[in-house]
């Protein structure tokens, strides 16, 4: 055991790991199902009228890893290499592909900060609508206020449909994912599964 | 359309006009049908079908009508689907909404108030309020009833239900024109021709400013607004920009929506604002400004009357006299000002509504006066935002100059105003009634007042007599009030000068501004099961934490001492020190040493600023050679991260942060049956000898790697269990399950407050404040000077040393049982000399226990000092040391 | 405030994203008699004019040092600290 395995949630066995915002989408009848070792929220009643305004769905189960240095970007099937700074970049992946990622980013520091961050992720033709609602963010990816808290958006990442990922510290997402769905309920939208993305 | 419609002022179709009268639209007023058509506003709807009557003058309750038909005053403010004070001349009819008049007591016809008109405006000069009703000072509560229900416009609901919903927005161009008239259109095009991103914001209906009231003037709006659109431009309306802020930032007010711009360029083309002549009954219904008149009769296709008299110091008035003529309405007599001198002028009315005009005693009968008192710049917006304004003399107007930067102004706000024009401000100086600012209903009469009573600059009138601050904020009134001003005091314009404009332009709804709530809130990983387990959340910092979860704190404490208690303390902050400089950094950011403490071992801390003042505390873990894990209080985390970054950013030392608050869980297991408690979860060893207290260790618990920290916060045997955050609930419950047999019970905040006191321990921010040092802390042993670095706060802390100690923080005892509240005084003499700064009752110590800040003098263990409980002063104790288990023999078993 | 702050990192940033920690002093290096010190601590110049600052980006979590007019917030340049050479 190195001295930092007690941030990956990947190192744990016979354990489920569960988003932040998990209570909330199974208080709405959402299906989960358990993948690489998280309970996934794969469908949510109203998902397919919510999506043809703006759907917004939990991809907190993604493998998040801080580089450091940021270095040269990170690719692969899936990846989204982020950089915050010259000292810093995230890597959003999914955890199959964390081990690939390592490897590439074997010249720096690796944190696996998985644990630390909520992704919402905002699709659908009023996505932007509800981004604007939320940050006064315009040119992604960027770092910065998000519902009055810190966050970063990232703009049409890697294999994903059109739209938004907002990131933020996971003790707020909640409470993020609450007002991304406040203000998608008011054009039309609401919750959608990961399936739906 | 239905066989109740009353259109009787609708004029036969004209081409060009704005209204398409195959669309019939309806709404009620006051609960009747009124029936217009889609392009009329709610206000040329209500005009159309007879209504003149529009609303009730805010002091002396007199009946106002339509006067600009612009936007800009406030004589048509009504209630519009439960919003309270809407401009319905600019508001777009909408089927279906319900209109109501406002600030009247009966009907807006027959309002009961208008008795102030008759019996209290002699009466009610500036201050009338304030000077009256001050005495006798016990029928204040009576007063104060009968004076809230007459004050203010409109009305909320009182139970703080919103009529509609809001929502902020943020939006970006590269240009944001403010005026959507010929100029800012014209303006707009040029900016979207070359690839820019342009919108322009209008307060009117429609883009199309003051073409809107020419003849045949909207088919050029039209046209223009076309060619906008077609380059690629916004047009917005009615869209109201509340302010011009640093940097472009442009506020919006737009339908149920705060847009909030932010441009590269703003581009202000306002245009003009008419202004109103100031004469005896100049605010009576059907005395109007000329672009009003012109956009009833061109912009609606309204007769705004049957027999017009005009009354007017430039081309405009003559320019509405030729389309009232169109109209077919009869104009009975023109009165130019420039070609004679100001005569003798009264407006007569019946039941507020004007019926003859009285010029050097020549009586004309009308139903309407047009005013024209010659236009102004409408500079509000830039004034607002810094311009300078400077009075042209020649001119008669007020024009924007120095504009700050990013600032530019086109169009007829630049003072491109048309032929000048200085009227008299008072062709009825002397008269009554003659109103100077219609909002605030103050006449010429209250301005000399003001002014006799020594408020001779205009700001001290402005706040004395309210002249500027009603809903029109200014824009009917401010030049006119200056006008006066000069008169009266025989100073000219430029030396009286302009009060601060000020934002926003137009009033708008505080729901607006406030936008949709979204009070930030950060739970902690086991956050639905402390919901689970009936925890009474309360707020702390920006997080929710469970205080206790029942009624009874004291006997969950007990259960600590007892059995085995749980508490999650995922809030505290989690940095991670890593790299071959990370002692050494400590060394210097903490008062004590960290470079030797042992991997696999902790030390408390506590970290001071340079001043010596105390900051934070927490527990530091050596985890490997390199690399640190340091805790910080909940509210602490980022400004400890901050700390040491900033330290870092001037030291440049090899070492790296890395803030881990949220990413990990933590959750303390505390009692005598938690060692029991962890070897039924884990395969690690937790005897007493293996995990000494104040280890650190790497375990895995419950199939989770984690780091497991032997402290002793809460004086029972305990473990602080550090893991990812998504398995907190997974830890959680196979903890509870496996060792349910040992009866384990969640704890509160509360709890732990009472514990940690029955162990003397200090909360930072409870029992330090911002003057609180090391040494009056009671806290010199983690003082260590024989660093080689000087650690931050070590020059502030000797020289607390040198000067001696004046506090300390000490334990007592009461030996009454009597609860001081914590803040109480602690009384010296007859002199508050100290404070309690914590207190609480120990069920298990049977007493009540706490800290203070006392002169050291008395800090001796079994002193006596006396704090005031109740208004009394009760004897209390000292006692140093920990109340609990002084040895630490619990902590260590 | 509604003013614009560029950080090295992440560019021009609403001020509310960043937190200005005042201007910027020299800590001594040797141990300061007690005038130096309370000089150090709460003595500011307080320039009514260009100063330079201390600011965080709370976006990428790093500090920067800026030249800011203290009357008109005018922020003529920012940079990232270096190492005292």
């Amino acid at each position: 055991m190195t001295a930092l395995d007690f941030l990956s949630v990947g190192k744990a066995s016979g354990a489920v790991a569960v988003s932040a915002i998990a209570r909330a989408q199974r208080d709405l009848g959402a299906r989960f199902e358990q993948r690489n070792g998280w309970d996934v929220p794969v469908s949510i009643p109203g998902e397919k009228e919510h999506l043809a305004a703006v759907g917004v769905a939990d991809l907190s189960h993604l493998t998040k890893l801080e580089l450091r240095p940021a270095g040269e970007p990170i690719d692969g099937e899936g990846v989204v290499w982020y950089r915050i700074s010259s000292r810093r970049a995230l890597v959003l992946c999914a955890a199959t592909s964390a081990d690939a990622v390592r490897e590439q980013a074997r010249d720096r520091f690796v944190l696996d900060l998985t644990a630390a961050y909520s992704v919402v992720a905002l699709t659908g033709p009023e996505a932007a609508t509800v981004l604007r609602r939320m940050t006064h963010m315009h040119h992604f990816p960027a770092g910065g206020e998000i519902a009055h808290v810190q966050g970063h958006v990232l703009e049409r990442p890697a294999n994903y449909r059109d739209g938004y990922w907002i990131i933020v510290a996971q003790e707020y997402g909640q409470y993020v994912w609450e007002v991304a769905v406040d203000r998608a309920s008011a054009l039309g939208g609401g919750p959608i599964g990961v399936d739906a993305l | 359309m239905g066989a109740g419609a009353r259109l009787v002022s609708r004029l036969d179709p004209r081409p060009h006009e704005r209204i398409d009268r195959s669309k019939p639209v309806s709404f009620t007023f006051e609960g009747k049908k009124v029936d217009g058509f889609e392009g009329d506003t709610i206000g040329s709807a209500l005009y159309a079908s007879g209504r003149r009557v529009f609303s009730r003058s805010f002091k002396y309750h007199r009946p106002r009508g339509l006067q600009c038909c612009s936007g800009h005053c406030a004589n048509c403010q009504m209630t519009v689907d439960g919003i309270p004070n809407v401009r319905v001349c600019t508001t777009p009819v909408r089927d279906g909404a319900a209109v109501k008049g406002q600030n009247y007591v009966g009907s807006l016809e027959h309002d009961l108030m208008q008795a102030t008109d008759k019996l209290g405006g002699p009466f009610t000069p500036p201050g009338f309020y304030y000077k009256t009703f001050i005495r006798p000072r016990k029928l204040w509560p009576l007063y104060e009833k009968f004076l809230r229900g007459a004050a203010g416009l409109g009305k909320l609901d009182p139970t703080g239900a919103r009529p509609e919903r809001v929502d902020g927005e943020y939006r970006h161009a590269d240009v944001l024109i403010v005026g959507g008239g010929q100029a800012g259109l014209e303006a707009a095009i040029e900016a979207a021709s070359v690839g820019d991103s342009v919108v322009v914001v209008d307060e009117g209906p429609e883009v199309g400013g003051a073409l809107l009231a020419e003849r045949d003037g909207v088919a050029t709006a039209r046209a223009l607004a076309d060619q906008a659109r077609a380059a690629g431009v916004e047009l917005l309306a009615p869209a109201i920009a509340i302010g011009l802020f640093e940097q472009g930032f442009v506020p919006v007010a737009y339908e149920n929506l705060l847009l909030k711009y932010r441009a590269e360029r703003v581009i202000v083309a306002s245009g003009i604002v008419e202004q109103p002549l100031v004469f005896p009954g100049n605010d009576l219904i059907g005395v109007m400004l000329p672009d009003a008149v012109r956009r009833l009769v061109n912009y609606w296709s309204i007769k705004p009357g049957a027999r017009a008299v005009i009354l007017t110091a430039d081309e405009r008035g003559l320019r509405a006299a030729e389309d009232l003529e169109s109209a077919r309405v009869e104009v009975a007599s023109v009165i130019d000002l420039r070609e004679a001198e100001p005569p003798n002028i009264e407006a007569v009315g019946r039941k507020g509504r004007v019926t003859e005009l009285h010029v050097n005693g020549r009586s004309t009968k009308c139903d309407l006066v047009v005013m024209s008192g010659s236009p102004q710049p409408n500079f509000k917006l830039l004034a607002q935002a810094g311009a300078r304004v400077e009075y042209d003399a020649a001119r008669g107007i007020f024009i924007p100059t120095d504009l700050p930067e990013k600032l530019e102004m086109v169009g007829a706000v630049t003072g491109d105003v048309g032929a000048p024009a200085v009227p008299s401000p008072v062709l009825g100086f002397h008269g009554d009634k003659c109103f100077v600012c219609f909002c605030e209903d103050q006449t010429t009469k209250d301005l000399k007042y003001a002014i006799a009573e020594g408020f001779d600059s205009i700001e001290l009138s402005k706040r004395y007599t309210t002249v500027t601050m009603g809903p029109c904020q200014g824009r009917l009134c401010h030049v006119n009030s200056i006008r006066v001003y000069a008169k009266a005091t025989k100073l000219d314009e430029n030396t009286i000068g302009t009060t601060t404009a000020r934002p926003p332009y137009t009033p708008i709804s505080m729901g607006l501004l406030a936008g949709n709530p979204q009070e930030p809130k950060k739970r902690t990983s086991l956050h639905h099961v402390h919901k689970d387990l009936g925890g009474r959340m309360m707020w702390t910092g920006q997080w929710r934490r469970p205080h206790s979860y029942g009624d009874d704190a004291g006997a969950e404490a007990q259960h600590v001492h007892r059995s085995l208690g749980l508490i999650d303390v995922s809030t505290l902050g989690k940095i991670l020190v890593k790299g071959p400089d990370a002692g050494a950094f400590l060394d210097r950011v903490y008062p004590n040493r960290f470079s030797d403490l042992k991997v696999g071992r902790t030390r408390y801390g506590v970290l001071t600023g340079d001043a010596g003042r105390i900051m934070d505390d927490g527990v530091v873990a050596r985890i490997d050679d390199d690399s640190f894990y340091v805790s910080a209080t909940s509210t602490g985390a980022d400004g400890v991260y901050q700390w040491f970054t900033w330290w870092n950013a001037v030291w440049f030392m090899d070492v790296q942060f890395a803030n881990l608050t949220g990413a990990l869980a933590a959750i303390n297991v505390a009692g005598p049956n938690a060692r029991s408690a962890m070897e039924r979860v884990s395969d690690a060893d937790f005897s007493a000898d293996g995990f000494a207290y104040l280890d650190a260790k790497h375990v895995i618990v419950a199939g989770v790697p984690m780091l497991a920290l032997r402290i002793g916060f809460v004086g029972e045997l305990g473990y602080e269990l550090h893991f990812p955050s998504p398995l907190a609930e997974h830890v959680w419950d196979t903890i509870t399950a496996k060792a349910s047999d040992l009866d384990p019970k969640p704890f509160g905040l509360e709890p732990q407050r009472i514990l940690r006191l029955e162990k003397g321990h200090v909360i930072i921010g409870q029992d330090t404040d911002s003057e609180s040092n090391l040494l009056e802390a009671s806290m010199p042993w983690l003082v260590k000077n024989d660093k080689e670095f000087p650690w931050v706060g070590k020059w502030a802390t000797q020289q607390v040393a040198d000067r001696g100690l004046d506090w300390m923080l000490v334990g007592f005892e009461s030996p009454t049982g009597a609860i001081p509240v914590e803040g109480g005084q602690v009384v010296v003499d007859g002199k508050s000399s100290g404070r309690v700064t914590s207190v609480r009752r120990s069920e298990e110590l049977g007493k009540v226990i706490g800290l203070a800040i006392l002169p050291t003098d008395l800090a001796v263990d079994g002193g006596r000092f006396d704090v005031r409980v109740d208004g009394k002063n009760v004897a209390m104790t000292v006692r140093l040391g920990a109340f609990y288990d002084p040895a630490g023999e619990k902590v260590k078993s | 405030m509604s003013m614009l702050v560029t950080c090295p990192n992440c560019g021009p940033r609403e001020v509310q994203e960043l937190r200005c920690a005042g201007e910027s002093t020299r800590r001594p290096t040797t141990t300061p008699t007690q005038r130096e010190l309370n000089e150090y601590i709460y003595f500011r110049a307080n320039e009514a004019g260009m100063q330079r600052e201390w600011w965080f980006c709370r976006a990428c979590e790093d500090w920067f040092l800026a030249e800011r007019n203290t009357v008109t917030n005018e922020v003529s340049r920012t940079w990232a600290p270096e190492p005292a050479s």
